[in-house]
C-alpha cells in the first residue's frame, strides 16, 4: 500500500517536473523547444503529403469502382505494418533523420484519410446528385460544390485520426535520427527511471500538440466554404 | 417556334438497359404542344420516370429521337440542356449547405447572371411560391418543413425562368392536405407561366387534376392512351386503361370540375364588426341559418350561427363566431372538395381564391349532382 502511494507520489512529482519544462525561466529547457518545433514540424509536414495524396484518391475510388477495394486493402496493409519494421525498410532506402519519419508517418495516414473521403462522398444523398445533375452542374461543379463540402465532415474526422496517430508515432521516429519529443522520452528511459521527468515532458508536449493540431483542424474547416454553423 | 410545333417530340423512342431482358420503353411516340402539361402515368415499372429523365438525357435513349422545341436532344451539350429545363424531384434534392437563396440561385450563377439581376429574380420567385423572401432567403433547406422545401425546389427550378419544366412526383411525399394546396398553388401558377411540363405521378386524381393532357403508359414502357383527361375519362382506349382509371369513374368525375365552376358566388356574408343582432336578422331575411363572416380585406375569418346570434344579441360578430372546419380552394377540384367535406362530416365548404379571399362556396349536393349526370361535365377547358 505504502509502495503504491510512493509510485503515486513520484508520478505527480515527474509531471510536475515534466510541466516545467514547458514553462521558460525554469533553468532547465533541455532543448525542449527545439523538439516540439521538430515535432510539429514532422507531423505538419505528413499530414500536408497525406491529405494531398488521400484525398484526390479517395475521390477516385469513388469514380473508379474496381479501384476502390484494392487502394483501401493496400492502405490497409500499409496500416499494419509494424512502426520499426517501417523504419527498418526505409532508412537504407532514405537514410535517417526527418525524410523516414515523414514517408513513414504518411504512409500510416492514408488510410484513415482515404477511407474516410470515399465514405464521405458516397454518403451524400443520391436524390441531392441527381437534383444537381439534372440542373446542368458538370461534374467538376457537383465535385465540389457538392460531393466534397457534404463529405467535409467525414474527410475531417479522418484528417483528424489521421493528425492523433502522427503525432504519437512521430516520437518513435526519434530512434532514427528526427528531432521530436520522442528523443526526451528516450533519454528518460535509458536513465533507467531516474529522469522520468523527460519521459513526463515529452508526453506532456505530443498531449500538447495534438490539442492545438485539432483546433488548427477545427479552424481549417469551419473556414472552408461548404460548412455551416 | 411555330405553333404547329411540339416542345417535346419523342419519335420511336426505346429504351434498354443493360442487361435487362425487356425494354423499359417501347416504340414511344408523344408529341407535348407548348405550353400543354403532359402527365405521364402508369403502374410501376411502366417507364414513366425513364421516359421523363430521357427529356434532360438523364437516362439516354436506345434509339429513336427526342426534340425539345424542335432540337435534337442527342446534337446539344446535355448541360446546356438540362440548364434550360426547370426539374422538379420528389425528393426535393436541395442543397443542405446552401441557404435558400443559393439553393435558387444554383441556375442563374451557372449561366453567369449578374447577381443583383440574380438576388431580384430569388425574391420575385419566393414570393411568388408563397414564401416572404425576407423571412426565408437565408434560411438552410433543414429549417424548412417539407412543404416549404418543395415551394423552393419548384422556386429552384423555375429560377431561369426554363421553358420546358420536368416534374418527378413533386408532391408524392408530402402530407395530403399540404399537397392539395401546392397542387392549387401550381395551377395558378402555370396558368401565368404556361410552361411545357411533363409531371409523372402514379397518382390517378392527381394525374386527371393537373394534367392538360394525360399519357397512360402499360408496364414495359408502352403507351396505352394520350388524351385530355376528359377523354381518358369518357373514352378509355382500351380494357387497361378503363381499369386504371378505376371502377369509381362516377366518382372520378369530380376530379374533371374545378370548384370554380360550380361554386355559388353569391354569397351572403356578415362582415366582422357588425352586431349579432343585425346578422340574425339578415339571416332571417335571407332564410339561412349562419353566415360566413369576412373582415375588411374579405379575408374568410369564420361563421356566425342563427343561434348564437339570437341568444347573444349585444356581442359582435367578432366575439361569437366560429373558426371555420375547412375550406378549399378556387382550383381544387371537385374530388378534393367533396372528399374534404365527408372526411370532416359537413355539408358545404366556404371557397378561397390565392389571396385567402372569400370568393365563393360548394355544398355536397353539388357534388352529388355531378355524379348523378349522365354524360362527364366536358367544360373543362385545355387552358
Amino acid at each position: 500500500m505504502t509502495a503504491l502511494l510512493q509510485d503515486l507520489a513520484n508520478f505527480f512529482i515527474s509531471f510536475k517536473d515534466g510541466l516545467l519544462y514547458f514553462l521558460p525561466q525554469t533553468g532547465r529547457p533541455d532543448r525542449v523547444a527545439e523538439f516540439l518545433w521538430g515535432h510539429l514540424l514532422i507531423t505538419f509536414v505528413t499530414l500536408f503529403f497525406a491529405i494531398l495524396i488521400s484525398v484526390p484518391m479517395g475521390v477516385l475510388i469513388t469514380r473508379v469502382r474496381f479501384l476502390y477495394d484494392p487502394v483501401i486493402k493496400l492502405a490497409g496493409m500499409l496500416y499494419t505494418v509494424p512502426s520499426l519494421a517501417m523504419f527498418g525498410i526505409l532508412i537504407p532506402i532514405v537514410g535517417i533523420g526527418f525524410t523516414p519519419a515523414v514517408i513513414a508517418l504518411t504512409l500510416y495516414s492514408l488510410l484513415a484519410i482515404i477511407r474516410n473521403t470515399a465514405v464521405g462522398i458516397d454518403g451524400v444523398d443520391p436524390a441531392i446528385i441527381e437534383a444537381a445533375r439534372g440542373m446542368g452542374m458538370t461534374a467538376r461543379g457537383i465535385l465540389l460544390q457538392v460531393e466534397l463540402p457534404l463529405a467535409l465532415p467525414v474527410i475531417f474526422a479522418g484528417i483528424r485520426i489521421a493528425a492523433v496517430s502522427t503525432i504519437s508515432l512521430a516520437t518513435i521516429a526519434s530512434f532514427f535520427g528526427s528531432d521530436s519529443l520522442g528523443k526526451l522520452i528516450f533519454e528518460g528511459i535509458s536513465a533507467g527511471g531516474t529522469r522520468n521527468d523527460k519521459v513526463m515532458a515529452g508526453a506532456i508536449g505530443a498531449a500538447l500538440l495534438a490539442i492545438l493540431f485539432d483546433q488548427v483542424i477545427s479552424r481549417v474547416e469551419r473556414a472552408l466554404p461548404g460548412s455551416r454553423a | 417556334m411555330t405553333a404547329a410545333m411540339p416542345m417535346i417530340q419523342f419519335n420511336n423512342v426505346t429504351k434498354v438497359y443493360p442487361g435487362a431482358p425487356q425494354p423499359s420503353v417501347k416504340n414511344l411516340t408523344i408529341s407535348v404542344p407548348e405550353g400543354e402539361t403532359c402527365v405521364v402515368i402508369g403502374p410501376s415499372g411502366c417507364g414513366k420516370t425513364t421516359t421523363m429523365k430521357m427529356v434532360n438525357r438523364l437516362i439516354e435513349p436506345t434509339e429513336g429521337e427526342i426534340l425539345v422545341g424542335g432540337r435534337d436532344i442527342m446534337k446539344q451539350s446535355s448541360v446546356d440542356l438540362r440548364r434550360g429545363m426547370g426539374y422538379v424531384i420528389q425528393q426535393i434534392g436541395l442543397f443542405p449547405h446552401f441557404t435558400i437563396r443559393d439553393n435558387v440561385a444554383t441556375v442563374p450563377n451557372m449561366l453567369g447572371w449578374k447577381k443583383e439581376r440574380t438576388y431580384q429574380r430569388i425574391d420575385e420567385l419566393l414570393e411568388v411560391v408563397g414564401l416572404d423572401p425576407v423571412q426565408f432567403r437565408d434560411r438552410y433547406p433543414s429549417q424548412l418543413s417539407g412543404g416549404q422545401r418543395q415551394r423552393v425546389g419548384v422556386a429552384r427550378a423555375l429560377a431561369a425562368d426554363p421553358p420546358v419544366m420536368l416534374m418527378d412526383e413533386p408532391f408524392g411525399a408530402i402530407d395530403p392536405i399540404t399537397r392539395d394546396r401546392l397542387q392549387n398553388e401550381f395551377l395558378r401558377l402555370q396558368k401565368r407561366m404556361k410552361k411545357t411540363i411533363m409531371f409523372v405521378t402514379h397518382d390517378i386524381d392527381e394525374a386527371l387534376k393537373m394534367g392538360t393532357l394525360v399519357c397512360i403508359l402499360q408496364v414495359g414502357g408502352v403507351l396505352q392512351q394520350l388524351d385530355s383527361p376528359s377523354h381518358i375519362l369518357s373514352a378509355p382506349a382500351n380494357k387497361f386503361v378503363a381499369d386504371f382509371v378505376g371502377s369509381d369513374r362516377g366518382l372520378k368525375k369530380l376530379t374533371l370540375v374545378r370548384v370554380s365552376e360550380v361554386m355559388n358566388t353569391e354569397l351572403v356574408v356578415g362582415r366582422h364588426d357588425q352586431s349579432a343582432d343585425e346578422l340574425a336578422a339578415r339571416m332571417r331575411q335571407r332564410g339561412e341559418d349562419s353566415l360566413f363572416i369576412v373582415d375588411e380585406m374579405e379575408h374568410l375569418i369564420g361563421y356566425v350561427n342563427l343561434e348564437d346570434a339570437q341568444t347573444q344579441p349585444g356581442q359582435r360578430a367578432s366575439a361569437i363566431l366560429q373558426h371555420p372546419i375547412a375550406v378549399t380552394e378556387a382550383e381544387a377540384t371537385m374530388k378534393d372538395a367533396f372528399s374534404q367535406m365527408l372526411s370532416n362530416g359537413i355539408r358545404y365548404l366556404p371557397v378561397l381564391d390565392g389571396q385567402k379571399r372569400l370568393v365563393g362556396m360548394v355544398t355536397a349536393d353539388d357534388a352529388q349532382r355531378l355524379i348523378e349526370k349522365k354524360q362527364p361535365a366536358l367544360s373543362r377547358s385545355a387552358s
